[in-house]
C-alpha cells in the first residue's frame, strides 16, 4: 500500500475522535490535504526515483502529519458603533507577530458589512477596555475569536434593526444591513445610518449603549463593557455557538531531502505543505506560519539541542551558537504552502488555527526514506 | 607612558577608562572633560551622515552607544555576542555586528543604522517597502538586521539570484523562521518580484 | 556563568605603526590583549570569563593590512578581513584552498571584520573552558570534558594531554596544508616559524593554542609557490552552514603526474588542539592514483591513534570518510 494511501485510511475525520479523552473534532480533512499535497508535489513520481544518487548521496521521500488543537469556546466578544460611525473593534488577543488580533478583528467588519478602513481596533492594554479573551498560543485565536467577533456582530445588528423598528415603524425583522445603514428589506429609503444608531444608543442607553449587559459575560468583559459604557451603539456577546468537539489545526508534508552518508548532512531539496486549517483568513499569514513553523521543524527535529553536564549541573548552550537554531542556509528557502479551504462548519468564517502543526509536519525529515 | 612615543606619532587613540570611575556612563561632553585622558573618548561619530560628539568609554560597543546614548533603538541587541545579526549596521557600507564592534573604531567612517535607510522626506527605502509587501516580518525583531543585510547586498549587487540574497542574509537569524519572506522581499525591492 | 551586555572597563590603545604597537604589548604583557577584529575577544570580556588591563587595537595598523604577491609566493598581513581573502583573486586562482576555508567561516559579518590573524590565534571553543571554569587550560588541575559524564561531542580525538579541547579555526587547517610560515614581531626582532610550527598542543602548552607569547605580533602570513595551483580539496562539516565551527574539516593538496599522486599535504582540523597532518595517509598515496580505491584503502590509516570520548566517537568515520573524498575526488 502507498505510503499516502495508508495514511488516508488510518487519518482523522470530521467523524473521528482525537487525544487522550479520545473527543470529537469539529471537522477534519487530512485526507483531502493527502490528496491535494501528493498531486502538488507529484509524489507517485517521486516515489518511483532511484534512492541511490551516487557515491554517499541518498535520496529520501517523506510525508508527515501534523496536528494540535486549534482553538475554543466560550470567550466573549465585544465591538461598537460611535457616533461618527466608525467600528470599534475591542481584542485582547495579543501579537506574536502573526497578527491575529487583526485577522479575527475582519470577523467584524465583514458581519457588519464595514470597509476596513472605517474600523479601529482597540488592544494591547487592559485599559482600552479589552473583553475575555483566549491566549494568543496553541493556534487558538482564529477559531476563538472569529466566533466571538461573530456573535458580538449578531448582537449589534439584532440592536440595529430594534432601533430601527423603533423609530421607523415595523418589526425588526423587516431590517437588513448594508452599506453602514440599517433598513427596510423593502423600501432602502427608510432606515438609519450605523451614525444615527449610535447616537440613538446612546440617547436610548440600558442595553443599546452597554449600561446593561447580559450576565454571563466573563467579570473581564463585563468591567470592559462599564468602561465603553455611553459612548455609542455596543454589542457584547458570549459565544454561545452551539457545536462541540476540538477543532483541529491540520496539515500535511511532503519533502524530499538528500542526505550525504558520509557526513550525515541533509539537503532539503523540496517542500510542500498543505494544511487543512478551514477557511484561510489571511493568505500572506498564512504562508508565513506554515514557513516559520516549517523552519522551527527543521530545528526541533534536527539542529536544535540542550547541552546538560549531568555530573555538574552545568547547561552547555548559554549561546545561540550553541543552541543551534536554523539559520537560513538550513532551511529550503523555495517551499510550497497551501490549504484545502474547506470551512469548518462550526465557525461563522470558516477558519481553525494553523500554527503548531506545522513544526509536526517538517519534522517527516528525519524517517524519509 | 613611555617618552620617546609623541602622541602625533603614535595614537590614533589612546582611551583612558580613568574618566568614567568619576563621571559614569551615558553622560556628555561637558562632564567628561574633567577626568584625565577624557578628551580621548569624546568621538565625533557619523551617524546617518550627521556628525554627533559623544563619550564614548574605551570598551563600549556601538550597539551600546547608538541605543544607550544617541537613542537610536531601532537597532536591536538579540545576542550580543555576534551570533543573531540582530545589531547589524553598515560602516562603510559593510555589514557588521554592531555588538561586536567598538564605537572607538568607527571614528572615521560613516555608520548607517536602520533609523538612517530611508529618504530624508521619509519615503522608505525600497527594501522596507518590499519587506512591508512581502510580509516578511513576524514579530519584526530580526528585522532592522535583514533590512541592514539587504541594503549593503543591493548596492553591491543590484540584481542578485536568490541564492546571493540567501547568501546576503545568512548572516541573519530569524527566529520566527520568515526567512522565505525576507528572501522573496529583496527579490522584489531589486525589481524582480513583482 | 555571569553574562553582561558590556565589557568591563579597561584601557584602549589604537596605535598605528607596529613599532608602538609592540611597545604597549611588550609593557602590557599578560594584562594585555591585541585586538584584530575582535570577534573572538569580546566574548571572553563580556562573560568575564578573561579579564586584561588593556585592549590594544591593531585594525589601524595599514602596514599589517593587505594580500601583496611576491616572488616567493604572497603574503598576507594579518590584519587582512577573512572577506578580503575570500575576494582576493590571486589567491583564488593559486590558493583556492584558503579562500574556500575563509569563506565558510562563522557568518558574512564575522568574516567583514574578523582577520586572518585573529582567526589563526583565536582560542579552542570548548564550552566549559568558555564559560569561566578553572579547568586545566585555564590554569586550574582538572578538565571537565574528558570524563565519564563530561558533553564531549565537539572534542579532541588525538593528541590529549590533561586538555582535550578541539581547534577552532578554519583557516588554520588550509595554512598547514600550504606549507604557510607566519611573521611574528616582538620588541626584539622577528621569527619566522611554519604555520605547523605556529600552532601548539597541550602536550606543549597548556594554556596557549600558539607559539605567540605576550609581546609577540603575528605580522604577516606568508604563502609560499609550493603548491600554487595544485589540486585541493576543503570540506567542513558542522552542524549548521552559517555560525558553527566545524566538527571535522580536511584541507588538502596535491600534486600530481599521469594521475598519480606525486606529493600530498592532508591536514585535518577541530580533531586535536592543533591542525593534524595526516602523514600516514600522505605516505601512503605517493605515487599512488588519486581515485576512490585509493581513498577507500588508506582512510582507515587516518584514525589510528584516535582515542574517543563519551560523545564524540563519529569523528572517527568522519575524519575517515572527509579524507577519502578528498583523494577520490
Ligand atoms: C558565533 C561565532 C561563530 C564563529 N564561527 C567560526 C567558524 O566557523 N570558524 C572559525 O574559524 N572561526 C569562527 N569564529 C571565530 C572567530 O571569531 C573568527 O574566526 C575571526 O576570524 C576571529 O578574528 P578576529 O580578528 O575577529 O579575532 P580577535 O578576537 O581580534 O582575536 C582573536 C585572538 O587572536 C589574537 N590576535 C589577533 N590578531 C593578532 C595578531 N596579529 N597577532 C597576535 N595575536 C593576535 C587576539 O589577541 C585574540 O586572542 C566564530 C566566532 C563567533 C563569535
Ligand atoms: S578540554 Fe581543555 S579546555 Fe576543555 S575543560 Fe578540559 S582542560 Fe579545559
Ligand atoms: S546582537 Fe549582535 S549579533 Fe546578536
Ligand atoms: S521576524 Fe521574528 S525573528 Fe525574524
Amino acid at each position: 500500500m502507498s505510503r499516502v494511501r495508508f495514511r488516508q485510511i488510518n487519518a482523522l475525520r470530521s467523524d473521528g475522535y482525537q487525544g487522550g479523552s479520545q473527543g470529537p473534532v469539529t471537522s477534519s480533512f487530512i485526507s483531502e490535504a493527502l490528496a491535494q499535497g501528493q498531486r502538488e508535489f507529484n509524489w507517485e513520481e517521486r516515489e518511483q526515483l532511484p534512492r541511490d544518487l551516487g557515491g554517499s548521496k541518498r535520496r529520501g521521500i517523506g510525508l508527515g502529519i501534523g496536528y494540535h488543537g486549534a482553538g475554543g469556546r466560550g470567550y466573549d466578544g465585544l465591538l461598537r458603533i460611535t457616533p461618527d460611525g466608525i467600528l470599534q473593534i475591542h481584542s485582547g488577543v495579543g501579537n506574536l507577530g502573526t497578527y491575529s488580533y487583526a485577522s479575527n478583528a475582519r470577523t467584524a467588519a465583514e458581519v457588519m458589512q464595514i470597509p476596513w478602513e472605517r474600523t479601529e481596533i482597540h488592544r494591547g492594554r487592559s485599559d482600552r477596555h479589552l473583553p475575555h479573551s483566549s491566549g494568543q498560543g496553541g493556534s487558538n485565536t482564529v477559531f476563538t475569536h472569529a466566533r466571538t467577533n461573530w456573535v458580538a456582530g449578531q448582537d449589534l445588528i439584532t440592536k440595529m434593526r430594534e432601533i430601527a423598528a423603533m423609530d421607523l415603524g415595523g418589526e425588526p425583522d423587516d431590517y437588513e444591513i448594508g452599506g453602514e445603514r440599517v433598513f427596510r428589506s423593502d423600501d432602502n429609503s427608510v432606515g438609519l445610518t450605523y451614525a444615527q444608531t449610535a447616537q440613538r444608543a446612546i440617547d436610548l442607553g440600558g442595553k443599546y449603549d452597554g449600561s446593561e449587559y447580559p450576565d454571563d459575560l466573563n467579570p473581564l468583559t463585563q468591567l470592559a463593557v462599564q468602561g465603553v459604557q455611553g459612548t455609542g451603539l455596543v454589542g457584547a456577546a458570549k459565544d454561545n455557538i452551539p457545536g462541540q468537539g476540538q477543532p483541529p489545526g491540520n496539515i500535511i508534508g511532503f519533502i524530499e531531502i538528500e542526505l550525504d552518508t558520509d557526513t550525515g548532512k541533509m539537503d532539503i531539496i523540496d517542500y510542500t505543505a498543505v494544511a487543512d486549517c478551514g477557511t484561510v483568513q489571511h493568505p500572506k499569514n498564512f504562508d508565513n506560519a506554515m514557513r516559520g513553523g516549517a523552519v522551527w521543524g527543521v530545528g526541533l527535529s534536527n539542529l536544535e539541542r540542550h547541552v546538560y553536564d549531568p555530573q555538574n549541573g552545568l547547561p552547555a548552550n548559554t549561546g545561540l551558537y550553541q543552541s543551534k537554531p536554523p539559520t537560513n542556509m538550513d532551511v529550503p528557502v523555495d517551499t510550497v504552502s497551501q490549504a484545502v479551504n474547506i470551512p469548518d462548519p462550526q465557525n461563522p468564517t470558516g477558519g481553525r488555527g494553523i500554527g503548531e502543526p506545522t513544526q509536526g509536519a517538517m519534522s517527516l525529515l528525519l524517517p524519509a526514506r | 607612558m613611555n617618552s620617546k612615543l609623541t602622541r602625533r606619532r603614535f595614537i590614533k587613540g589612546v582611551i583612558f577608562s580613568g574618566a568614567a570611575a568619576t563621571s559614569g556612563a551615558g553622560l556628555y561632553l561637558a562632564q567628561a572633560q574633567q577626568g584625565a585622558g577624557a578628551a580621548e573618548r569624546l568621538v565625533n561619530l557619523n551617524i546617518k551622515g550627521r556628525t554627533r560628539p559623544v563619550d564614548v568609554m574605551p570598551s563600549e560597543t556601538l550597539a551600546y552607544t547608538l541605543r544607550y546614548k544617541l537613542d537610536l533603538t531601532g537597532t536591536k541587541i538579540g545576542c550580543n555576542r555576534g551570533e543573531c545579526g540582530a545589531c547589524t549596521v553598515l560602516i562603510d557600507g559593510v555589514p557588521n555586528y554592531s555588538c561586536s564592534v567598538l564605537t572607538h573604531n568607527v571614528k572615521d567612517k560613516a555608520v548607517i543604522s536602520i533609523e538612517g535607510v530611508k529618504a530624508t522626506d521619509g519615503t522608505l527605502h525600497a527594501v522596507q517597502q518590499a519587506f512591508i509587501a512581502e510580509n516578511s516580518p513576524q514579530c519584526g525583531f530580526c528585522t532592522p538586521g535583514q533590512v541592514m543585510s539587504a541594503v549593503a547586498l543591493l548596492n553591491d549587487n543590484p540584481n542578485p539570484t536568490r541564492e546571493e540574497v540567501r547568501a546576503g542574509l545568512s548572516g541573519n537569524l530569524c527566529r520566527c523562521g520568515a526567512y522565505e519572506h525576507y528572501i522573496n522581499g529583496v527579490l522584489r525591492a531589486s525589481g524582480q518580484l513583482a | 556563568m555571569p553574562s553582561h551586555d558590556v565589557m568591563p572597563n579597561m584601557e584602549l590603545y589604537q596605535p598605528i605603526q607596529v613599532e608602538d604597537a609592540l611597545e604597549i604589548a611588550n609593557r602590557y604583557a599578560e594584562r594585555g590583549w591585541l585586538v584584530g577584529g575582535g570577534q573572538d575577544t569580546y566574548g571572553w570580556l563580556k562573560d568575564r570569563a578573561k579579564s586584561v588591563d588593556a585592549l590594544i587595537d591593531l585594525s589601524a595598523i595599514e602596514e599589517l593590512r593587505g594580500i601583496r604577491e611576491t616572488t616567493e609566493g604572497v603574503e598576507i598581513g594579518a590584519l587582512t578581513t577573512l572577506t578580503e581573502i575570500v575576494n582576493s583573486d590571486v589567491l583564488q586562482s593559486n590558493f583556492s584552498l584558503l579562500t574556500d576555508a575563509a569563506a565558510v567561516v562563522a557568518s558574512p559579518q564575522i568574516r567583514n571584520i574578523g582577520t586572518l590573524g585573529g582567526n589563526v590565534s583565536q582560542d579552542v571553543r570548548c564550552w566549559y573552558y568558555r564559560r569561566g571554569l578553572s579547568c586545566y587550560r585555564a590554569g586550574g588541575n582538572l578538565c571537565y570534558a574528558d570524563t565519564p559524564q563530561g558533553m564531549n561531542r565537539e572534542h579532541a580525538l588525538f593528541e590529549g594531554s590533561r586538555c582535550v579541547a578541539a581547534g577552532a579555526s578554519d583557516t588554520a587547517s588550509a595554512l598547514v596544508a600550504l606549507d604557510a610560515s607566519m611573521v611574528i614581531r616582538n620588541q626584539n626582532g622577528e621569527t619566522v616559524v611554519s604555520a605547523e610550527d605556529f600552532f601548539v598542543g597541550p602536550a606543549n602548552d597548556i594554556i596557549n593554542t600558539t607559539i605567540l607569547r605576550p609581546g609577540d605580533i603575528l605580522t604577516t602570513v606568508r604563502i609560499p609557490n609550493t603548491w600554487a595551483g595544485a589540486t585541493f580539496y576543503w570540506e567542513k562539516v558542522a552542524d549548521r552552514n552559517v555560525w558553527d565551527f566545524s566538527l571535522v574539516n580536511i584541507a588538502a593538496a596535491f600534486k600530481t603526474s599521469d594521475g598519480n599522486i606525486t606529493e600530498s599535504r592532508i591536514v585535518a582540523g577541530a580533531v586535536q588542539t592543533t591542525p593534524r597532518r595526516l602523514t600516514t595517509v600522505e605516505n601512503a598515496i605517493q605515487g599512488r592514483p588519486k581515485n576512490q580505491q585509493t581513498g577507500e584503502s588508506v582512510m582507515t590509516l587516518a584514525t589510528e591513534g584516535a582515542r574517543t570520548l563519551a560523545h564524540n566517537g563519529f569523528k572517527v568515520p568522519l575524519l575517515q570518510n572527509l579524507v577519502k573524498r578528498a583523494i577520490s575526488t
